[in-house]
């Protein structure tokens, strides 16, 4: 099966590790990755004004990418695949409003004039529902033959991931997909009061402080709990996380790496060449081993 | 500044697609906001500033922490979304181009990703 791919800036930039994780794991459960040829910024943050459509432009044009290269490799599903919870985010709230809408529709071609018509039969999808809906967790628990027993994870869903309902993969209030996928692969999930809240997202740029306090907030309870690791979907969670642990290490005591999901998983399937040098020495350095 | 003294919750409504006028006043986007205690004003009395068309909610320096989390959103007993309607606020700003930050002046610039900067300029710069 072949899945067409948008990346996304920080997966190309700073969050190598994610992209890297992810695609091999989907390669060992037979899915090939194809990215995208052409691909634009999606726009990070979902537009939330109903009354301007320029937020639409970004996420629809890479959505007509999609619908060109489906045809032209002739890719037999509809599917379009991200890694990035923002990416994940903002691409399907484009795609759900111009569905909706056919003024949305209207003043987005008005726009784009030179593209071909968008025919919103593209489906974006995130990493997680493409481990949970398509690989299926019997068969990623099949593969395991590194479990991470001993491993407390502490799972961070952040926002984007889960809100709003209507656009999230899982019970916004009581998710569970994080946790199915960690069991899955051996290891335990701590359950603490911040999973599902917000890292402080873009405030980092206004008030710094106010997210690092934040971080310290989340990282005492996670730690508090017993977690010995976090682990995220979101680029921007996991800067926050790890830079925010930094700031406030000496009131932590004690500061948790951060990993994305794939990363757990390219571990237990066998598969440690699809983790970063570095990062695999950390992660053996918790598990002992 | 000078506003044209229309009414406000009507300009939210016609930014946002929201109704303020919904409001219980329960409070719970506050009790779930994040940042509430960083916030001069709270969410829920952002919501009613609104309701009874008191233009200093626009000047307020709350609005610019809410980091678009949604957990108001998703809580709120009446279904507004609290989210877009804090938007609305600040869109009012920055569409008269009283940007929040400067990109270029951000502290942590060395070290932010991408994503952090695009997500700043887009919900703190017109």
């Amino acid at each position: 099966m072949r899945l067409l791919y948008y990346p996304g800036c920080t997966v190309k930039t700073t969050a190598r590790a994610y992209e890297r994780a992810a695609i091999g794991v989907l390669k060992e459960f037979g899915i090939e990755v194809v990215e995208l040829e052409n691909w634009v910024c999606c726009g990070v943050y979902p537009g939330l004004s109903k009354d301007s459509y320029h937020h639409l432009v970004a996420p629809i044009r890479n959505l007509i990418y999609a619908q060109e290269e489906k045809g032209k490799l002739r890719i037999d599903n509809n599917y379009l695949l991200t890694v990035c919870s923002m990416c994940f985010n903002t691409l399907k709230s484009a795609n759900e409003r111009y569905r909706e809408s056919e003024e949305a529709r209207r003043r987005v071609f008005y726009f784009m004039d030179t593209e071909p018509y968008y025919e919103a039969e593209i489906r974006v999808i995130h990493f997680m529902e493409a481990i949970r809906d398509i690989v299926g967790l019997p068969n990623l628990r099949k593969r395991v033959i590194f479990p991470l027993s001993g491993l407390k994870v502490a799972p961070f869903y952040g926002c984007y991931l889960l809100r709003p309902q209507n656009i999230g993969i899982d019970d916004p209030e009581n998710p569970r997909i994080m946790e199915d996928i960690i069991k899955s692969i051996g290891a335990e999930a701590v359950d603490y009061p911040y999973r599902n809240q917000c890292c402080g997202g873009y405030l980092v740029t206004k008030d710094p402080d106010a997210v690092w306090d934040r971080i310290y907030r989340i990282a005492m309870a996670a730690i508090n709990r017993g977690a010995n690791i976090f682990v995220t979907t979101c680029p921007l969670c996991a800067f926050n996380l790890e830079e925010g642990q930094k700031r406030r290490r000496e009131k932590l005591g004690n500061v948790l790496p951060v990993f994305y999901e794939p990363e757990l998983i390219a571990y237990a399937i066998g598969r440690r060449d699809y983790l970063e040098d570095e990062r695999l020495r950390v992660l053996r350095n918790i598990l002992g081993r | 500044m000078i506003w044209l003294r229309e009414d406000l919750a009507r300009k939210v409504y016609d930014i946002s697609g929201e109704s303020v006028e919904l409001c219980i006043l329960c409070g719970r986007c506050t009790a779930v906001c994040p940042f509430a205690d960083r916030m001069d004003i709270k969410p829920h009395q952002i919501v009613h500033m609104i309701r009874v068309g008191d233009w200093s909610v626009v000047d307020s320096e709350a609005i610019w922490y809410c980091v678009s989390c949604l957990a108001c959103t998703q809580r709120c007993p009446r279904e507004i979304n609290v989210t877009a309607v804090i938007e609305a606020i600040r869109l009012i700003n920055l569409r008269a181009r009283r940007d929040a930050i400067e990109l270029r002046g951000v502290k942590e610039l060395g070290v932010l990703p991408t994503i952090a900067l695009v997500g700043a300029g887009r919900k703190y710069t017109g």
